[in-house]
Parts: C-alpha cells; structure tokens; sequence
C-alpha cells in the first residue's frame, strides 16, 4: 500500500466519523441555535 | 396648594417626545450634568407653574419598564424607590406616545404601584387625526386613576395643562391602578408580614433587580427567605407584565379607538393597499413573480464562472499532482463535490437579499397579516404564517418558531407541515433540474419559464403544506380557536449594514453546515464509487476486453466502457442497483438513487452526488460542468437521455414534498417529544412524494 492510498483510507476514515458524530451523537447548544441549526 | 418648589421627575419610553415635553416646560433654564460616578446625562430644569409656583423638572434617561437592564434604567429606579434621595420627586409626570399607548403604559403602571402622584401625558396628540385615533379621556382617567393631559410637543400644545395638573398634584390618586401582588398572593402575603410599613410593590422591584441600589431593605431582605431563585422570580416577573399587559388591554379596548378607515398618513395609506384583499394578493404575487425571475437571471453568469472553475480546477488537480489514489478522490470526488455547493452561492444569496430587504422594509409583517386570512380557513393559526414564511430558510429554525402557538393542536400542525415548504437546501436541486428540463425561453414576452417554473415550485410548497394542515385538522379534530396579534412596524428604507450582514450570515451558515456534510459525503461516495467486492471490479479491464471486440473500440470508447462497468459493479453501484426497482417507476436509474439515498442527509447533496458520480464513470477528462454531464447522461436501456422533462418534473416533485432531511426530523422529535410524529411525518410525505412523482412520469413519459 503506498502513501496516497493510505491517505485516502485515513480521509475516509475521518469523514465517516465526522458524519456519524454529526447525525448520531448530540453536541451541546448554548442557547438559540438561530437561523442554521445543521439542517444542511 | 403647595408654597415650595415642586419636584417633577419625567419619565416615559425612548422616542415618546419626553425630551421636547422637557424643553416646552423648561425653555432655556436646564442644566446638563452627569450623575455621580456614571456617565448618564442629567438634565434639570425649572419652570414657572401657575399661581407663581416654581418647579424643578429632572428629565429621567428614556426606560421601557422598572425592571432595569441598563445603567440607565437603574438610574429611574434608584430616583423611585429611595424617598430620601434629594430629587425624590413630589409628582411623576409619565410621557407616553399616542401610537404607542399599549407599550407605553406598562412604566406608567408600574410607577402607580410605587405609590407616587403620577400623571399621564399623552403626546403627539397632533397624529391623531391623521391615524384615526380617538380617546375616550374620563374613562382612561377613571381606569388609571389618574389625571391625563393630552398635548402635542410639536406644537406646542396642551403643556399649559400638564403644568395645572402638577400644580395640582397633591390631589392626585396615589392608588396603584392593579395590584401585582396577584401573581403569587402566598409569596407577597408573606413579604408584607414580614414588612408591614413597607410598599409591597418598592419590596419586589428590590427583590427583582440585580443591582444594589445602596437601599437598606435590599441588605435586610437578602438575609432572609424572601428571595427566591433567578429562574423563579424571571417567571413571576413574566407574569407580572402579562397581568400588566391584560390590563392595559381591556382598558385601551373601550378607552381608544383607532378607525383605520379615517387613517390618512402615508403608512395607512400603504397599509390600505397592501393588506387589500385584492390588490393585496396581487402585489404580493407580483413581488414573489420579481424574485424568482432575479434569482435566476442575476445568478446565470457568477454560476456559469464558479462551474466552469471547479471543472478546471479538477483537471488541474488530475493532470499536475502526482498519480495515486489520492489525487483521484481530490479531482473526482472533493473537488466536484465542493462545486456542487459553491455553484448555488450566487442563488442563495439573492434569495435573502430580497427576503431581507422585505423583512427590513416592513412589508414582511403586511404579508402575514395579508396570508392569516387564509391561514384560518385551513385550520391553522394565524402565527402558523410566521414558521411557513421562515422554512424558506430552513426548517429547523421554523419549527422552533411555532412555540409561540399557544393551541398545542394547531402547533403541532404547523410543525408537522412546515417541512413542505421549499427551503434554502432545494433551491440546489430545482436549480439544477430545471436548467436542464425546463427550456430557457420567455412567455408574453417577459417572463422567464424556469423563474416561472421555480416560482410553482414554491407555490406548491406552500399548497402542499396548507392542504395537509387541512387534512390534518379534520383527523385531529381542531376545534380551538386562537386569535393573531402582531404589531405592524413602521415601513422604512432598509440599511444596508442589516440586509448585507444578514445576506452574508445566511450564506456562510449555508456553505459552513451543509459544505462539511457534503465534503465528508463526496469522499464517502468517490470511495463506494471506486472501490467494490469481487473480481468483476478488480478486473474490469480484463471482462470488459473478452466481453467487446476490443479491436472495434477506440482507446477512449474503450476507458468509458471500463469505468462505466467498475462503477456498476462498485459498492455504490450495487447500492443504486439494489434499490432502482423500487425508484425506476418513477424514472429515475439507479445513479440517481445514489443520489436521493444519501441526500437524506441534506437535499442539497443531491447534486454533488451525481457530480461525484458521473465524475467516477467518466474517463473524460476534459473540463465538463456539472450541467454538461448530467446533461449528456443517457439511459443504455432506452438510448434516451436520463435526464428529459418527464424525469425531471418527477425528480422535482419528489423533491418538493419528500421528508429528506434528518435534521428536520430529530427536530420533530424533540419538539413533540415523541417518535411517532417524525415518524408519521416521514412516512405522510415520502408516500405522498413517490405517489405525486409516479403519477408525473408514468404521464408525461
């Protein structure tokens, strides 16, 4: 396995963490989340 | 009657003329100072009161209410509540606007319940006629308990009576016109047992306010049980000022009449024709008409420059860095994926443009009050117009705002509704779908067929919404009735620091939360693209050789051929493939699945999943548009392109009332508090959405 590939195994790694960390786990909110409440 | 200078404090809400009521009384004999250690402007003044009485007027820093958030605020407190205070005055003269009177009178009943000789003055007497408002003044006076003089600061009238009533003072009702102590009898019963000479109502502004005012009672009564949690005494504070409010309600009710029909000022007259039940409709339609046609033709060239831009960039990306995977997930996946984002900036930021300028302007309230009319006869609450308006945003912020219905039944609906109407996060898609369906040509001659089309789209939005709330009021049974209250501000110029800021707030938020959620899912998807089990993926070459004589094919026939059928047999291929019996009535192949399953996550991702997509089947590599490829994608089963009208109008109506966003539905659930109405929500539209998008394609294929 070379470097790029091992790259993109860590990058893919890292963005399916980042999604389930966004749509699974709550974050705690200061007060109003105004207009953008992660909807997008 | 009084031998000694009278002491006269002015109080009244910011911009009620206080200070030009200060300047009839005074003329030139005022002082301007500071009061001690603060930089709060104090302004005294004498004046010369009927039967040669001297008076000393101090004109108090503007306050809505005696419950202080500002050094200015605390300074009117301070003066009120310590009678040993040197300008402790004999008489409170309350100076109130009479287009405001509502807000206004809410310090003047406070101040009554200090127990003080207060008047009312009732200035801009001067607008009356031209707003059509008249006052019954011997049932105000009989209700306040107090005496009013009526005057107009401008002209200079009716301050001759304020000053016989100042001269008069010691005549005055010192009785409160409502006793607070109400909203909590045990609690206050108490407090005046423990404080029997003291007034009840100075006890609980010293219990209420954060500040130490170097009072002696604030030191003993935090000594004692009588002071109650911060959370506690805010909601007695908040009932406080609705029993206040109700108050002045009923009293405004028989005491002021405004008849709008003997209006004559410029606001009315804009009011007459805006909110006119013809005209009305029409110029609203006509401004939304304006909007659609702007978003798409002011946006053409900025979008055509951002993609055009992003196919270079990806090129340059694959033809400068060095081979390896990593190069390909930055030029097919990252870069076409951010593209299909950034290209809807220009879109965006127009949309709020005008729905900024509206809101600025004013119009955006005539506009609620126009729609409640409607709104009733669908079973929705007239503030339901307020979360419907607001989900042209998003959905998310709009759900939280049907709070403020207090009928649960009616808020439930508007929550469960609300989702219909077409947010910031379609805009993408429609964008797109229309530009590549719908033709670019004009109808009468000035209108735009794709604005017009965009324009329907919204409007089916809202019909959506507004014939669900229909349905659901007959299965819920709603019977409960709520009345809408809001108050019209005045129409001004816009400022262009607020619709810019508001135009850049908007856009950032809709490029940093959706722009992450793609790139992580334009990543995820270039991987389950390019990757795939078995051999038919790892050897794709090979099969694809033995299957087409390769000698008939052209080296690049022969690239396409070959990322076509790793695509097919990749993970996100089998994925497509396994759900396209289920989407293919509607039209759509399994690419296109693809893209709706994981734009479940935000709608808007739509596109840049098949950006990603038909980046990875392509071994083109020359500069093409997200457009150009969707455009030139073409169904090998019917030789037709994928994309023609009959797909397209059922991509946009499955996208118009789909349930495709998740954050809606957390949302949903945490609103309700409860599972089944997200649940029913997903289920309602999405059926309703496949049904509509069936039913398009099977007739217009």
């Amino acid at each position: 396995m070379d470097i790029q590939e091992l790259l993109v195994y860590v990058i893919v790694a890292g963005a399916v963490a980042f999604l389930i960390k966004k749509f699974f786990f709550k974050k705690k909110k200061k007060g109003n989340c105004g207009d953008d409440c992660g909807c997008h | 009657m009084a031998s000694h200078t009278i002491k006269i404090a002015l109080i009244g809400n910011p911009n009620t003329g206080k200070t030009s009521v200060f300047n009839q009384l005074t003329g030139l004999n005022q002082q301007v100072g500071n009061y001690p250690g603060i930089t709060v402007e104090r302004k005294v003044g004498n004046c010369r009161l009927p039967g040669n009485i001297k008076g000393a007027i101090i004109d108090l820093p503007g306050t809505y209410s005696l419950n202080a958030s500002s050094i200015d605020e605390n300074v009117v407190i301070e003066l009120l509540l310590n009678r040993n205070d040197k300008d402790f005055p004999d008489v409170a003269v309350v100076v109130t606007d009479v287009e405001n009177l509502k807000r206004n009178l809410l310090l003047f009943t406070q101040i009554k319940d200090l127990e003080i000789p207060t008047i009312l003055v009732i200035n801009m007497a001067d607008r009356m006629q031209k707003k059509g408002i008249t006052l019954d003044i011997p049932y105000l006076e009989e209700q306040l308990k107090t005496k009013i003089a009526v005057v107009s600061s401008r002209k200079g009238t009716g301050i001759d009576k304020i000053k016989d009533l100042i001269v008069d003072y010691e005549n005055l009702s010192t009785e409160p016109c409502l006793h607070a102590s109400t909203i909590d009898p045990d609690y206050f019963n108490r407090l005046r047992q423990a404080f029997p000479s003291q007034l009840l109502y100075k006890l609980w502004l010293v219990i209420t306010q954060d500040v130490n005012f170097g009072i002696s009672e604030k030191k003993e009564l935090l000594g004692t049980s009588f002071t109650k949690t911060r959370s506690e005494l805010k909601r007695l504070q908040q009932k406080e000022t609705i029993k206040r409010y109700q108050f002045i309600n009923d009293v405004l009710k028989v005491g002021q009449t405004i008849d709008t029909s003997k209006a004559n000022d410029l606001r009315t007259r804009l009011d007459r024709v805006l909110t006119h039940k013809v005209f009305g409709y029409v110029i609203f339609f006509g401004i939304l008409m304006l909007i659609f046609q702007s978003i798409f033709s002011w946006s053409e060239i900025p979008m055509d420059l951002i993609d055009r831009g992003f196919a270079w960039l990806g090129t340059y990306a694959s033809e400068h860095l060095p081979q390896g995977k990593l190069t390909d997930l930055i030029a097919e996946g990252v870069i076409p994926g951010i593209g299909g984002i950034v290209i809807f900036i220009p879109q965006i930021a127009f949309l709020f443009l005008f729905i900024s300028v509206l809101e600025e302007s004013g119009y955006m309230s005539r506009v609620v009050f126009l729609m409640d009319k409607i709104m009733k006869r669908f079973g929705l609450s007239g503030k339901s117009v307020v979360p419907l308006i607001s989900g042209t945003a998003c959905a998310i912020p709009a759900i939280m705002a049907a709070r403020n219905i207090e009928n649960w039944r009616e808020r439930l609906i508007t929550i469960l509704v609300t989702p219909f109407t077409t947010c910031s996060a379609r805009l993408p898609v429609y964008a797109i779908i229309i530009a590549l369906v719908i033709p670019e040509k004009a109808i009468a001659g000035i209108f735009n067929l794709q604005g017009l089309t965009l324009m329907g789209l919204y409007l089916l939005g809202f019909g959506g919404a507004i014939l669900s709330a229909y349905l659901l009021n007959k299965v819920l049974h709603t019977r409960h009735k709520s009345f809408f209250v809001a108050e019209m501000p005045n129409y001004k110029l816009p400022l262009f620091k607020n619709v810019a800021l508001n135009v850049v707030e908007k856009t950032k938020a809709f490029i940093t939360g959706a722009g992450k959620i793609i790139l992580a899912l334009s990543i995820i998807i270039w991987f389950l693209g390019s990757h795939g089990p078995g051999e038919r993926f790892d050897n794709a070459r090979q099969i694809v050789a033995e299957q087409s004589k390769a000698g008939l094919m052209t080296p690049e026939q022969m690239e396409n051929k070959v990322a076509a059928y790793q695509l097919e047999n990749s993970y996100i291929g089998i994925i497509g493939k396994t759900i396209e019996p289920v989407i293919r009535p509607l039209g759509y192949d399994w690419k296109i699945g693809i893209a709706i399953v994981s734009s479940f996550a935000a709608r808007e991702v739509f596109v840049g999943t098949l950006a990603t997509i038909y980046n990875i089947g392509s071994s083109d590599e020359s500069e093409a548009t997200i457009k150009e490829r969707m455009n030139a994608e073409v169904n090998p089963a019917t030789g037709k392109k994928v994309f023609n009208l009959a797909t397209g109008v059922s991509l946009l109506l499955f996208y118009a009332f789909a349930m495709q966003c998740i954050s809606t539905l957390a949302i949903t659930k945490k609103e309700t508090n409860s599972w089944k109405w997200p649940l029913i929500q997903l289920f309602g539209m999405s059926s309703f959405a496949y049904l509509v998008s069936l039913i398009a394609y099977q007739l217009l294929r």
